[in-house]
């Protein structure tokens, strides 16, 4: 579930070979954790790297591929270093912040490949996604998410971004519409819009229900 | 109707299933280590730049200060008495240099001669000791001017740290 600022805790194993100072870093709120990273504290920095380098990295792989994926967190975290005196607790969250910086690279990845992240003016669903040569009765989970991941893929930016933040990173309403910088509304109508385009573009998957989780 | 709402659930049941798949996703090891370095190096900057602050900092507090503590202190230097290095480089008050008979004959080259004398020599020399024991064992340290003809021209009383007997001599 969310927490509290509408993040997924991170899950990952803590690196062993950061330092941490007297003072532990993880009972920081996440603007002092913040503040002393951009100072340069390794402890805090580590801590903050942790927190939030997986869900940027992801964002960033869905909305521009995977191989943006590592310079897209490089260059949000360096830009913690250089800028992160800049963050207004007012404005939003620490995890807002950041994906704030990571959606600017984001926006500059798109625009050298000549994409832009406005809405579209007509939502585009003739390019279903076809299944993959086997029945999807004998489909491998797999097959099923790779699917599906095409179809995210193959969604305007406008409507893959907040599919990537609302759906497949668990981030609500509020947060996504802080880091998108538009209203709440904005944010529900282009889910919605999104859902029903991905509907649309999966519905030659014979199905689609016939499937399901374990 | 029903068939739509089924599918939304699907639909959301396999969103969450691609984002469990990516859950081990991340940015490379290499990603990490070179943020490291990179505080790492802002921060020895930093440290470097403080350093270089601090050592200012210490030079403007020193410049101001050490002329206001010249200012503050020279009044009572100036009234009787200053700090002088001897050649042993032991520290000595001195006096200031007080006119003799001969003070007013003009001198190009005149050497400091230091001498050991007794109060009724120095009262001889017509200089007024104040404060300083009289006793007839005593032994003062003198700083003579003597110019190049031999004639004393001024002379200052030193006392060493150790030494306890002058403490002002006036003419």
């Amino acid at each position: 579930m969310p927490n509290a600022q509408g993040f997924m805790p991170s899950d990952q194993a803590r690196p062993l070979s950061i330092e941490h100072s007297p003072l532990s870093v993880e009972r920081l709120d996440e603007a002092a954790l913040l503040t002393r990273a951009s100072t340069g504290d390794e402890a805090a920095f580590g801590e903050l790297y942790v927190r939030y380098q997986r869900q940027i990295y992801l964002y960033a792989a869905r909305m521009c591929g995977v191989a943006a994926g590592d310079d897209v967190v490089q260059e949000t975290f360096l830009a913690v270093l250089r800028q992160g005196g800049r963050f207004d607790p007012s404005k939003g969250t620490v995890g807002a912040y950041l994906y704030g910086i990571a959606r600017h690279h984001v926006i500059k990845r798109l625009d050298r490949e000549g994409v832009t992240l406005s809405e579209p003016v007509e939502l585009v669903a003739s390019d279903a996604v076809a299944p993959q040569e086997a029945p999807l009765e004998t489909m491998a989970r797999e097959r099923m998410v790779g699917v599906v991941r095409q179809a995210v893929q193959s969604l305007p930016p406008a409507y893959r971004e907040v599919v990537a933040l609302c759906d497949l990173q668990e981030m609500d309403y509020a947060t996504v519409a802080q880091v998108i910088q538009c209203p709440i509304g904005t944010v529900r109508s282009r889910l919605h819009r999104a859902r029903g385009l991905l509907l649309k573009k999966l519905s030659s998957v014979p199905s689609m229900t016939a499937v399901s989780r374990v | 109707m029903q068939d739509q709402v089924d599918q939304e659930h699907a639909l959301a049941e396999w969103l969450r299933e691609v984002a469990d798949a990516d859950v081990t996703s991340g940015a490379s090891p290499a990603v990490r280590e070179r943020l490291l370095e990179e505080v790492r190096a802002r921060r020895r900057s930093r440290r470097s730049a403080a350093i270089k602050m601090y050592a200012l900092a210490a030079g403007l507090v020193i410049a101001t200060a050490l002329p206001v503590w010249q200012l503050t202190t020279r009044p009572s230097l100036d009234r009787s008495t200053r700090v002088v290095t001897s050649p042993a480089g032991d520290a000595e008050v001195a006096t200031a240099f007080y006119p003799l008979a001969y003070g007013a004959v003009p001198v190009t080259h005149g050497n400091i001669v230091r001498v050991a004398v007794s109060p009724a020599a120095v009262a001889a020399l017509g200089v007024e000791t104040i404060g300083v024991s009289t006793s007839p064992t005593d032994v003062l340290v003198a700083d003579v001017v003597v110019g190049e003809d031999g004639l004393a021209r001024a002379v200052r009383f030193v006392r060493t740290q150790a030494r306890n007997g002058l403490q002002e001599q006036r003419p």
